[in-house]
Formats: structure tokens, sequence, C-alpha cells
């Protein structure tokens, strides 16, 4: 094997492949898919890299514990990985926790702790694989396993570039999250704070506006926001920002 | 402000102590998930040596997250102790109701403690104290321009004084907190990864800890604070007033006398709220009262100003 961590660097992928991939990953960002980056990297790693079928392994970020989640190419890929995930020893925790590459490339041939993951790829009729840690700022962050149905490691794979574009489509969606819920949980924060303080504001603007003290000045606001049917931290917000409405 | 009848206090508190033992719970499960976690990866680091390092920085990274669900687990915990007792005895209605605070003090092993976010311009938006002394000392830090909180949120680290060296590194604030009783101060910022609110915690006393690790204990309640207690989405509920409660905190808290105060100014002089704030911090400053007397005065027609 040649190239960088070993990889086994086949034919590079044409140009108009290297675009279209580019391009996918850019639409996924823009649009703040996280799922559908994922799913772009599978797709591309088939029909532009050169692999039977592709899976991408990464932690779910929604979930409260550390859980893994899969997306394959077809549900019976996704399967397989799935069952391996769930084995203390699988190839796939391995792999995510050894935070090594591994290439097997005939099937037949594994020893542990891939005997159970090759024994069921080879049912799908794969007859090689890779499986690639892909990392973010020094962590294993999930991984990309990559299959074939030919005998050795495929010509026209590059497996250099499978790997910068799985890493690139984890990075893009942990960065998503990371910003999804920054900004959730202390904006929620933010608000309660905010509309509390508003809700004050507003009392002594109304108490020297009209010559009262705060607790009539409550009194009116809260008279306005049930009369009208709005929310008394809207009303006192409009009060602050905009001096109206007026509560004479 | 209207204080909540006896009937509504209790209810507060029993809503309260019901939050505070599932808050409990939850930090409880999340800080054993993430012992399991990093005692994967410690067991990798002896097997493996050329991924140790990597292991080794994985296993800290769930150690980190250990440490902040446990001091969260015993902060809640500490709050709901004190709000079963509180519960327990007010058949005869006496004392007042415990404060989160409170539990976050003696969870850092101090007396008092003080919780405060600050907006982008530096105005506090919610000073949660323990007890009179505690709120006292923030009062003398913000009238008098310098103190630990402001150089904890600012500067990131944690920060201990005490004795003469309260003095010497404060000047004013050092003698000024040093005649209310309060010789050792100690704060850590609580960082919220956002700009538009920056927090610290600030924890007083007699005297410092004798625990050589308390400043890390600080950290780390600090650290729970702002990675998870922070953010319970469950915290905000509109109250019997229709005033949006933090369950955590109480109506003194979000300084109402402050705000309403900078409400009075902003409608009489047309300043905008965060520098009427900022002109009834200066004027406390230089008649050396506290900001509440100054607010309060604003707020009933007896002070005018500018």
């Amino acid at each position: 094997m040649t190239g960088r961590a070993g990889y086994n660097v086949g034919a590079l992928a044409t140009e108009q492949s290297l675009r279209t991939a580019l391009l996918g990953v850019a639409h996924a960002v823009e649009a703040g898919d996280p799922g559908g980056l994922a799913r772009w990297c599978v797709e591309s790693c088939t029909t532009l890299l050169g692999a039977t079928a592709a899976a991408v392994v990464d932690r779910d970020p929604a979930a409260e514990f550390e859980q893994w989640r899969v997306t394959a190419t077809d549900a019976s890929v996704r399967e397989l990985i799935e069952l391996d995930l769930d084995l203390p020893t699988g190839a796939c925790r391995d792999c995510l926790e050894t935070g090594q590459p591994s290439t097997i490339p005939d099937l037949s041939l594994a020893g542990e702790p891939w005997t159970e993951f090759a024994a069921r790829a080879r049912e799908l009729r794969f007859t090689w694989t890779h499986a690639d840690p892909l990392w973010l700022r020094g962590n294993v962050i999930g991984a990309l396993h990559l299959f074939s149905d030919s005998a050795e490691t495929p010509e026209e794979l590059d497996l250099e570039l499978a790997h910068a574009l799985a890493e690139l489509a984890l990075a893009a969606g942990v960065q998503q999250h990371a910003l999804d819920e920054r900004s959730t949980e202390v904006a929620q924060l933010h608000t309660a704070l905010n509309s509390r303080l508003v809700i004050e504001q507003a009392k002594g603007i109304i108490a020297a506006r009209h010559g009262i003290d705060v607790e009539q000045a409550f009194a009116r606001l809260r008279k306005y926001a049930r009369d009208h049917r709005r929310n008394i931290h809207d009303v006192a917000r409009d009060i602050v920002q905009h001096h109206a409405p007026d509560l004479t | 402000v209207g204080h909540p009848d006896p009937r509504q206090d209790h209810d507060a508190a029993r809503q309260a102590f019901q939050f505070a033992v599932r808050a409990a719970e939850l930090a409880h499960e999340a800080a054993e998930h993430a012992a399991v976690m990093a005692a994967r990866q410690e067991r990798k680091i002896q097997s493996l040596s050329s991924t140790a390092e990597r292991h080794r920085r994985m296993a800290a990274l769930h150690r980190r997250t250990e440490r902040c669900q446990r001091a969260a687990e015993r902060m809640h915990v500490a709050f709901a102790r004190s709000l079963e007792l509180w519960l327990s005895r007010q058949t005869d209605g006496i004392g007042e109701r415990p404060r989160f605070l409170g539990a976050v003090a003696s969870t850092s092993g101090w007396q008092g403690a003080v919780l405060t976010l600050y907006n982008h311009n530096g105005v506090e938006r919610l000073v949660a104290a323990s007890d009179a002394t505690a709120r006292r000392t923030h009062e003398l830090e913000v009238t008098l321009a310098e103190g630990p909180s402001w150089d904890a949120a600012r500067g990131g680290h944690v920060t201990t004084e005490h004795g003469t060296r309260l003095e010497r590194r404060w000047p004013r604030y050092g003698p000024a907190v040093g005649r209310i009783g309060v010789h050792a101060v100690s704060a850590a910022p609580v960082d919220l990864t956002v700009d538009h609110l920056r927090g610290a915690l600030t924890v007083v006393g007699v005297a410092a800890p004798t625990l050589a690790s308390s400043e890390s204990l600080l950290r780390d309640v600090a650290d729970a604070l702002a990675r998870t207690v922070l953010r319970v989405p469950s915290l905000v509920q509109p109250d019997s007033r229709d005033l949006p409660s933090l369950e955590l905190f109480g109506d003194e808290d979000f300084q109402p006398a402050l705000h309403q105060a900078a409400g009075v100014l902003h409608e009489r002089c047309g300043w905008d709220i965060d520098n009427a704030i900022a002109l009834i911090r200066a004027h406390a400053y230089a008649e050396d009262r506290p900001v509440q007397d100054i607010a309060q005065e604003v707020v009933s027609g007896g002070l005018l100003l500018p």
C-alpha cells in the first residue's frame, strides 16, 4: 500500500466528479441540512468515486448520550453496520475507538475483530472493504466504510478523496449542530431574562408617563395585555422600543 | 414588587423541589455515562501505545463532563434538601424560602455566592445571590467599579484573594467588603460561549476554604452552571402574576427597581436603557450609596436625574 496512512490511491476522480461533489456539499451546508451532508457523502463515494456501497457513521447530535447513527447507500448496508456497532468488539467500534484505518482486500481471509463483520459483508456479496476513522480537531467524530465487489482495491477508487469528502461532510454537520444548539439553549435563557427585565422597564415608563406608581403601572399593563389577548412581555417590549401602545 | 402570599410561596417551593430532584437525577445519569466513556478510553491508554495520546485527550474530555455533571447533581441535591427542610417547617411560616445560590455556595465550600450575567454592554441581566451579604458585595463591586466578578467574566479565569491581598488587588473594593465581614473572595467565569451573555460566579466568606482543591471545585461548579444548570429548557414558566420566571431565581435577582428606574429615565429624558442604568450607577458611585437605593428613589419620584 502506498500514500498517506497506508492508502492505496487509485485513479484520480475526474475533474467533473470532484466539481459535482463539492457543489453537493456546499449546497447541503448552505441549506443547513446535516443529514443531507452524510447522504451526499455516501452517494458521492458510489456514483463519483467508484465504491460499490458506502456508509458514514457519526454521533447523533440530538441524543442525550453517545449514540452512533448510520447513513448508508441502502438498508442492508446500514443494517450491516448497525449490527456490528452493537457488538462490544466489532470492526466498526474498533475503528471508532482506535482511530486506525483498515483495509481488508479479501473478506474471506479476515480475522478478529473483523470475523463477524466480514461474514455478514460477504453475504451481501462484498469482497473488499475499507474502514476509515474521521477526525475533527484531534477527536474521532465518525467513520467512513467503503465496500466493493471486486477482489482487490478497486483501481478507480480514490480513497484519499473519499476520506476528505467524508471528513468535510461531518465537520460541516458538527459545526451546524453546535451553532443550532448554542443558539437555541442560550437564546432561551436570554429571552427569559429579556422578557422579565423589559416588563420592569415598561412599568417604569408607564409610571413616569402617567404619574402613577409602579404597582398601578403593572396593573394597567396586565389589563391591557388581557383585554387585547396579547402576551404581557410583547406589550412591554413595544412600550420600551416603540413608545406604544398608550395605556391611558 | 408585591411579594407572593405564603400559599403561593409554598407552592413555588414545592415546584422548585420537584424540579431540583428531577434535575439531580438527570445530572447523575449523565455523570455515570461520562464515567463509563472515560474509563473505556483510559483502558485504551495502556493497551495501545501508538494512539495513547488521543485516548488520553478523549478520556480527559469525558472526565471533565463527569466532574461538571457531578457538581450539577450536588447543587440540585443541596437545593432539594434545603427546600424539603423549609417545607417541613412551613406550618408556622417561619423563615425565608431557600435560594438556589445558597446551594451553589455550600457546594463550592463557601459561605455566600453571587451569580452574575452581563450583556454585551457589561450591564447585569441577572444578579442572583445566596443572601444579603453576598448581594451587598456584588453591589459594592458595581458601585466601586472594580472586583472579582467583572475580572473573571472578562479575563476568563479563576481568581482568588484573601486577607491583605484583597485590598492590594482592589484598593476600593477590598476595604469596603472587609467592613461587611468579607475577607476572602473567589470568582470563576461562567462561560455560555456567546458574546452577548457573559457570566461569573463569585463566592465570598470570612476566610477562604482550607481545601487545597477549592479553586478547581469552583471551576467545576461554574462549568456546571454554564453547561447544564442554566440550560434546562423547563426553566422558563410564567408565574401566577403573568411574569416569566426562572425556577432557580427569585424576584430580586432580576433587580426590578433598577430596571424600573431605567424605564422612568428613558421616559423622562430619552436615555436608552443601558445608558440610564450606567447613569444610576454613576450617581451611586458619586454619592457612595447602594445602587438599589438610588434606583428606588428614582422610581418613587424623590430623585430627579440627571
